[in-house]
């Protein structure tokens, strides 16, 4: 139930913020800010929610809806190419190996989404879909891991240096917050991740475990408030940042 | 990777001005930058100002050359003819964007 509602708040939130950005975008924000767009809205309202409804994961490959399981699937492959050329246009943009990185990374992710669409059509209807698409959706969950996780370590290691901007008047304190923010988002999402293929790994049923339930509900609620916070943030917490560091100079 | 043209204009200021050679220089002032939270790459002249303000004249004084803050000031005057757009969008402006 947890979980559940988990995975609620997330599509809610990660819909919410896509949206907005996607409007941002539009009005123009920029390739930073399509490529975030589109990986909030294809993970968020699209990828995860398909992925659940089509019931890929939880029933028998007979039972399955494999057209939405199918669109799920490039959805959230969608969704995580445009973070890995998201962190690639906001951090690195001028680094060859970079490039490389997401391409690289881009590749695998939609070989491991049609992979997962080919192991559900072609396994036996009696086997539980989990097993027929266990190593496509290990090497999604690893690829999804290390997407957030460059993200998180470029956007902390970043506010580093924001911070010491910051300190000389030359980066706006809630520009340098916002990288923390997103940062932080990373981060969490990388352990939300890694806890749920360590799970998955030693053979818990994920839907059943009290801990993949409360960590799912934890680090959900968790990078939502941070990306709400870096991206719709309230007066109130704009006011608290810039005294902060206000505080902090003096 | 080329670095910015406030970059190129300062690292070979320090060079004629003090005994450092090319390497030296350029060295030196990537310690200013980083002191700074910036990088050689992509500061531009309006930041390289604040960086000769704040951060150079230390970073110059720990190295030996006495007349830092003069040193500093005669660079920040030629800084004044130098391009001052950034020589690429950076993460702060890409953030910045994404507020909306």
């Amino acid at each position: 139930m947890a979980g559940l509602l988990a995975l609620a708040v997330f599509v809610v939130f990660n819909t919410a913020v896509g949206l907005r950005l996607l409007h941002t975008a539009a009005r123009g924000g920029g390739a930073a800010a399509w490529t975030c767009g589109f990986g909030f809205t294809f993970i968020g309202l699209l990828g995860h929610p398909l992925h659940m409804i089509s019931g890929a994961g939880a029933l028998p490959v007979g039972e399955v809806d494999h057209a939405l399981s199918a669109a799920g699937s490039v959805f959230i492959a969608a969704g995580l190419s445009a973070f890995f050329a998201f962190t690639l246009i906001a951090f690195r943009r001028t680094q060859t190996w970079a490039w490389i990185f997401t391409a690289a990374g881009v590749a695998l992710l939609f070989v491991s989404a049609f992979g997962q669409i080919g192991a559900l059509a072609t396994a036996p209807p009696e086997m539980p879909s989990a097993e027929a698409t266990r190593n496509w959706s290990m090497l999604l969950g690893a690829l999804s891991t290390i997407c957030y996780a460059w993200s998180g370590i470029e956007g902390i290691a970043e506010w580093a240096r924001a911070r010491r901007r910051t300190a000389l008047g030359l980066t706006d304190p809630l520009t340098a917050n916002r990288i923390l923010l997103w940062g932080m988002h990373g981060v969490c999402v990388t352990l939300l991740n890694a806890m749920l293929m360590t799970l998955s790994a030693r053979g818990v049923n994920l839907g059943e475990s009290l801990l993949a339930q409360l960590g799912t509900a934890f680090f959900s609620l968790v990078s939502c408030t941070t990306i709400t916070l870096a991206f719709f943030p309230t007066r109130a917490w704009s006011s608290w940042v810039r005294r902060s560091a206000a505080l902090a100079e003096a | 990777m080329s670095t910015s043209s406030a970059f190129e204009f300062v690292s070979d200021q320090l060079e004629q001005l003090t005994h450092f050679n090319r390497l030296e220089a350029r060295g030196t002032l990537r310690f200013a930058l980083k002191a700074a939270g910036l990088d050689g790459n992509a500061v531009n002249a309006a930041q390289m100002g604040v960086v000769i303000a704040r951060t150079l004249p230390q970073e110059l004084e720990s190295r030996g050359i006495a007349n830092a803050a003069a040193l500093c000031q005669t660079i920040a005057r030629g800084l004044a003819g130098i391009e001052s757009g950034p020589a690429r969008a950076s993460t702060d402006d890409v953030f910045r964007r994404l507020g909306g």
